[in-house]
């Protein structure tokens, strides 16, 4: 969402006055300081109602009974990891375009969301897999994917802190995301390709006829819920990355100024 | 209290919908603490530094003026 | 096109110096393939079942293994620093740079891939497909393990790091090099396996270079 908000005054390229209006990280954190407020309370009336909706106010499904309430924690989970990856990836893009140290900050803030997100719709899908398929796991084609999705992640975060200057793991990460979300559609094809040979037997569909309004609501509840969730933390993680980023400015000029007898200051 | 126990049960596959729930309710809280604390202490560490005596004027200064 | 050539010759030229690292590969790939019916039992049937796929699995691990070693020699030694800076586009400088690791490790395994057909009990009619499919996919590991290689120069954990970033990225060939042998020992048309995964080489061939390209700047930086 954030990264969104960047994105069309970044793509401004010829009023570099607008495009450089974000990139300041004070400028940046005034804006996330405004939305952090708006994000939590939505987020916290959001949870509420939707939780109430999901739990008590939702009729069980005549197909898979009470564990379709499970689709309500899970589905928006799923949504999550991959807008999650998108936001990872236009963060980047940018980082690698236009060297805002903001969009470093932001991509570098998502990605642990977007893994704990992944995370949260292969577990959650796995025990709602339990009741309905009788097995923990099964390697259907989008178990498959969202796995695959959570290594990519992985391999971010990993790349990310693997540096002792964090200004190159930042960078090296960013052409990693990019790289990844190039891949996406083409690992995607190929798992479905691979599904369809070794289809595994007696697997009950999630995705039956269309959803009913009662369902619906809960389900969109929960995403705004989700999605809230994400800005609020991002706001929250883009304020300690820039913090980190000034305490290491902080303490380089202290040592310069403290080596060098030379330089009275 | 039966009503309760019922509700809880959910037709048999409560251990599994409230495991789901739990899960997502221990991620996401565990992320958001992990998040504020993460600001927490690097709001102290730079409050630590810009108020400790070595920071110069000038640099007091500079970083007034960023913010 | 000289200092393509000279830079294929100079990197083949050092590969054929330390031929062990050769040798090494190629030992990886057999003894992985080895483990297999020591794991699972050595009747033939599940051998020939599984085989292909294990070949294609070993191969990714063993092209993973020669990896770290890409640039990280010309990172340390700086002669790095001069390719980078050199009036050649460094796009078509890594490319030789992958194309002589590809002949000195991915070559090897399609070699010694039919031994491996062999070992696993795969039946003699795969063996064509096998190597076929290895010599459109070993390229693309090569290739996409490249970007691998750049990105975590002077990472505090080199060798591992690769695996994590790549193999994930990986997976479209395996997918479609392990499908491409089994649709032909199945006496099937492979045809469209073996189209894709030209597709990919292609396409790999084409955008690589220039992530590679902006790896190694920034490392350097």
């Amino acid at each position: 969402m954030l990264s969104q908000a960047i994105k069309p005054h970044a793509m401004q390229v010829k009023g570099s006055a607008k495009m450089h209006r974000f990139a300041n990280p004070t400028r940046f954190l005034r804006l996330v300081s405004a939305i952090k407020p708006w994000a939590t309370g939505v987020c916290l009336l959001t949870f509420a109602a939707g939780l109430y909706f999901a739990l008590f106010a939702s009729p069980p499904d005549y197909q898979q009974r009470e564990t379709v309430r499970i689709m309500y924690v899970h589905v928006p989970a799923a949504w999550m990891a991959m807008f999650c990856y998108a936001a990872l990836a236009a963060a980047s893009a940018s980082a690698l375009i236009w060297r805002h140290l903001v969009a470093d900050m932001v991509a570098r803030a998502t990605a642990p969301i977007g893994a704990a997100f992944t995370l949260l719709a292969l577990a959650t899908g796995s025990l709602w897999g339990k009741p309905m398929w009788g097995t923990w796991w099964v390697w259907d084609a989008r178990l498959t994917s969202v796995l695959i999705l959570f290594f990519l992640y992985l391999g971010y975060i990993v790349l990310n802190g693997a540096f002792d200057d964090a200004s190159r793991g930042a960078r090296a990460a960013s052409i990693l995301a990019v790289v990844g979300a190039i891949n996406i559609p083409i690992i995607k094809f190929s798992v479905d390709w691979w599904n369809t040979l070794h289809q595994p037997a007696s697997v009950v569909k999630l995705d039956g006829p269309a959803i009913h309004m009662s369902m619906l609501t809960p389900l969109l509840l929960m995403a705004i819920a989700y999605t809230s969730f994400y800005i609020w933390i991002l706001a929250i993680r883009v304020r300690a990355e820039i913090n980190t980023s000034k305490i290491r400015a902080l303490q380089i000029r202290r040592v310069t100024a403290s080596d060098v007898p030379w330089n009275d200051s | 209290m039966e009503r309760l126990l019922n509700f809880l049960d959910l037709d048999g596959y409560g251990q599994f919908i409230w495991a789901a729930y739990g899960l997502t309710a221990f991620v996401l809280i565990g992320l958001a603490v992990q998040s504020l604390r993460f600001q927490a202490r690097t709001d102290a560490e730079l409050e630590a530094l810009h108020a400790s005596p070595e920071t110069t004027k000038v640099e007091r200064a500079s970083n007034e003026a960023k913010e | 096109m000289a200092p393509f050539l000279a830079l294929l010759k100079r990197d083949l030229k050092l590969a054929a110096r330390h031929g062990l690292d050769s040798f090494m590969v190629v030992a990886f790939f057999v003894l992985v393939v080895t483990l297999f019916p020591l794991a699972v039992g050595p009747e033939q049937a599940i051998l020939g079942r599984i085989g292909s796929g294990m070949i294609w699995v070993a191969a990714l691990l063993s092209s993973m293994l020669s990896m770290d070693r890409l640039f990280q020699q010309d990172y340390e030694d700086g002669s790095l620093d001069l390719l980078v800076l050199s009036p050649m586009a460094l796009e078509l400088l890594v490319l030789a740079k992958t194309l002589a690791h590809w002949i000195s490790t991915g070559l090897p395994l399609i070699i010694a891939s039919p031994l491996l057909g062999v070992l696993m009990n795969v039946s003699s009619a795969g063996y064509g497909t096998v190597i076929l499919s290895l010599a459109l996919g070993t390229p693309i590991l090569s290739l996409v393990g490249s970007i691998g290689a750049a990105l975590s120069l002077g990472a505090r954990r080199g060798g591992v790091l690769i695996s994590l970033l790549i193999l994930p990225l990986l997976i479209p060939v395996l997918v479609f090099g392990v499908s491409a042998v089994e649709t032909g020992l199945a006496d099937l048309p492979s045809r469209s396996e073996f189209l894709i995964l030209g597709a990919m080489l292609l396409v790999a061939l084409a955008l690589v270079p220039y992530a590679v390209a902006a790896a190694l700047r920034q490392a350097l930086e």
